[in-house]
């Protein structure tokens, strides 16, 4: 068959590049173990400064509490005054907790200071978590102090978590993690291959040979595509046995969605090429794509916080395959879902790729016209 | 300046100029994406779709599900029980395994009964666990909620003793945090990727060897190369603080000319490590892809951008330290949004300094090397 013919060169012109080679196989496995770590990784160490000016025993005991919660670090123990807004614009802390003598009143009486917290406004992963843990704490030593509250408690919460029952973060980063990684090499190969045929003027080589558009454009595409399997093979053993993320699914069912979702974003990385005519065009474009997949997929935040506002980011979202592989593969390896529950992800990965095939090779195939 | 770095610029802008549509890609580019994203990033947990399964069916019921639809924070729906169709406790968890729902809220038959008797009562919470951030986040803030609707059942008498403020961000935007971050990492991969790519070139079209061949040092004709990418990175960057500005409407309280001279100083850093790659790869095709691997993950994701660095080992800390968007994350912050003065980022910006001049260095004698004995 000729596409074999063609396929074998562009092997050739892969692992030729003894560079490009440890790029596309021996990165990726380091930088899934780096990079698992950093999402695993549960936020703590939040440096705290303390300014206290009462001095009471009490005001100690928050100072001692705040030592010991994981989540806070306790920098600084002031007992001058401090301007807490000073401490926070040089950086040296990403909390400031003042505690003062409170106004005559039944908090004086019962010896509890008053207590101000101030949080850096402009990391707003760690603002939340601060303030959530200072609130916990302070309202411990608060319980622990004064008299019991009489009230019988209302309502209590008694919560499962499903599929993840330690909130583990890498259960849920960690396939996004391989995805994403996948897709970075997947669409970077197949987008910048075509474009160096046009570059080094060799595509109408191509071109006028026997081959038929179609024997190209799936010569060009799936060595790419095989690398991201290849990719995927290397990436969830790593998952599966460093980071002990359970598979509890079927995996034919998530290699199917595999070959669907690399065969949807080789589509894509083609199109990028045809509509280019630079090596610099096909790799803004595609740097472009792959930022929006992974901004755009819930992968770092969830998509329904989304302003409503926000049209065209949800629109985008909306024809992002990325975000369907997410939902397909935490669906498949955490909770066990079968066909039926990641169904309506499934179809609509299959007609984001049916539809970028298609408009792809038509791109396609006016380019090779020109 | 020398004639023979200023012979490289004039070159290199004519690359530039030829490909238009490229140079159109280069410049708009990294305005779409802070458009985009400005929105597509947000850290708070909003509409949350959680069902209901309510067996009690009474008042009290009715009002704790207000109290938590008014936060804002989650979308409830109820699922009645009908006849002939599966029992709603099942329809519900076949909705959280098809991740069409994050929740499941069971309010169990003797609820009003209990309250209105001022007893103690029990709500059943099932959360899925698959997004573990958001879960932990759902899980805190229902139980603000639920105490919420406790004081509205009787009102505690304690005094408030805690009062809390958010600095420079009252609002809790996180555009304001998300868009310091996404100009620094833009603006590394602009100039690291654009210059690894353009000297690649050279060497994937054989064009290197005449400049090899030529009376230019070594450090010019890389000097020369990288020039041009400053500026281009420099008017991008100018064009996404506009967008911020002007947009998003980020305060601008600190001084915009040192952060236009800091820029500079980040972007060179950007450039060295662009012509650092460059000499370990042959064509632009493994460029952009070591580019990727190398400089905009870890820009990504070991920059403090979006997960926060304080948490993180040692090892990984340390790996943090040698990311250039790490220092210059904090020197955007602590002058757009926080006005600090120099002193208090003086450390991160001698950083910098020196990162850019050792790795340029390091550059240079390795290019100057494989120029003596090429390979």
């Amino acid at each position: 068959m000729r596409i074999a013919h063609l396929l074998k060169k562009e092997w050739i012109e892969i692992i030729r590049q003894k560079e490009l080679l440890f790029l596309i196989l021996a990165v990726p496995f380091i930088e899934i173990v780096l990079l698992g770590y950093v999402v695993a990784t549960d936020i703590a160490n939040i440096p705290v400064e303390i300014v206290d000016l009462s001095g009471s025993r009490i005001a100690g005991q928050v100072v001692r509490e705040i030592g010991i919660c994981p989540i806070l670090r306790v920098t600084r123990v002031n007992r001058a005054p401090q301007d807490a807004l000073d401490i926070l614009k040089a950086g040296r802390a990403k909390a400031v907790v003042t505690l003062r003598d409170a106004p005559d009143g039944p908090l004086r009486i019962m010896g509890i200071p008053e207590v101000q917290v101030l949080l850096d406004g402009t990391d707003a992963s760690t603002t939340l978590v601060a303030s959530g843990a200072l609130q916990g704490v302070l309202a411990r030593v608060v319980a622990s102090t004064g008299p019991p509250d009489s009230r019988p408690p209302a309502v209590t919460l008694k919560t499962q978590v499903r599929y993840n029952p330690d909130l583990k973060a890498i259960f849920s980063y960690g396939p996004g993690l391989v995805g994403l990684l996948l897709t970075f090499l997947t669409f970077f190969l197949a987008a910048l291959s075509l474009i160096r045929e046009k570059d080094q003027q060799t595509l109408d080589t191509l071109r006028v040979s026997k081959l038929t558009p179609l024997e190209i454009f799936i010569g060009k595409g799936l060595p790419a595509l095989i690398v991201g399997l290849i990719d995927l093979a290397l990436g969830i053993p790593i998952l599966l046995f460093w980071f002990r993320i359970p598979f509890r699914g079927n995996s034919g069912l998530m290699l199917l969605s595999a070959i669907i979702y690399l065969i949807a974003i080789t589509a894509l990385a083609m199109a990028v090429s045809a509509l280019s005519s630079s090596h610099r065009q096909a790799m803004f474009l595609a740097w472009y794509v792959i930022m929006t997949f992974l901004i755009l997929s819930g992968f770092f935040t969830p998509l329904e916080s989304m302003p409503p506002e926000a049209f065209l980011p949800r629109a985008v979202a909306a024809v992002n395959p990325f975000r369907y592989l997410m939902n397909i593969v935490r669906g498949i390896m955490l909770k066990g879902s079968g066909l039926d529950s990641i169904l309506s992800d499934l179809i609509a990965l299959s007609g984001l790729c049916l539809v970028f095939s298609t408009l792809s090779y038509a791109l396609f195939r006016r380019s090779l016209k020109r | 300046m020398n004639r023979g770095i200023r012979a490289i610029i004039g070159k290199e802008f004519r690359h530039l100029r030829r490909d238009r549509m490229g140079l159109v890609y280069i410049l708009l580019v990294p305005f779409m994406m802070i458009w985009l994203y400005g929105y597509g990033i947000n850290l708070d947990v909003r509409n949350v779709r959680t069902a209901v399964v309510d067996y009690s069916g009474g008042p009290s019921a009715d009002r704790l599900l207000r109290t938590m639809s008014g936060s804002g924070i989650f979308i409830l729906e109820r699922i009645p029980p009908l006849a002939g169709a599966p029992p709603p406790l099942e329809t519900a968890e076949r909705l959280l395994k098809a991740g069409k729902i994050r929740e499941i809220l069971v309010i169990p038959r003797d609820f009003e009964e209990r309250i209105s008797a001022g007893k103690a009562a029990d709500i059943g919470v099932i959360l899925d666990g698959s997004e573990a951030n958001s879960a932990a986040f759902i899980g805190q803030i229902q139980e603000r909620l639920i105490a919420e609707f406790r004081d509205g059942l009787a009102p505690a008498r304690r005094p408030r003793v805690i009062q809390t403020r958010i600095a420079f961000n009252p609002d809790g935007r996180s555009a304001m945090s998300i868009i310091p971050g996404l100009f620094a990492i833009i603006l590394m991969v602009i100039s690291a990727l654009l210059t690894s790519v353009a000297v690649a070139r050279e060497r994937e079209t054989g064009a290197i060897d005449i400049l090899l061949l030529s009376p230019l040092k070594s450090r010019n004709i890389l000097l020369g190369k990288a020039i041009p990418y400053v500026l281009v990175a420099f008017f991008d960057g100018a064009m996404i603080l506009l967008l911020a500005r002007l947009w998003f409407h980020i305060p601008f309280r600190g001084n915009i000319v040192i952060l236009a001279l800091l820029s500079i100083l980040y972007i060179l850093t950007g450039v060295a490590m662009g012509v650092l790659i460059s000499t370990a790869v042959t064509t632009q095709r493994e460029a952009t892809i070591a580019e990727v691997l190398t400089t905009l993950l870890p820009a990504f994701f070991l920059s403090g951008f979006i997960l926060p660095l304080e948490s993180l080992p040692p090892l990984l800390r340390g790996l943090s330290c040698l990311v250039p968007a790490t220092y210059f994350i904090k020197i955007v912050k602590a002058i757009i949004l926080k006005g600090a003065e120099f002193r208090s980022f003086i450390f991160d910006v001698a950083v910098l300094a020196g990162y850019a001049v050792a790795v340029f260095g390091l550059a240079v004698r390795i290019f100057s090397r494989r120029r003596e004995s090429p390979r």
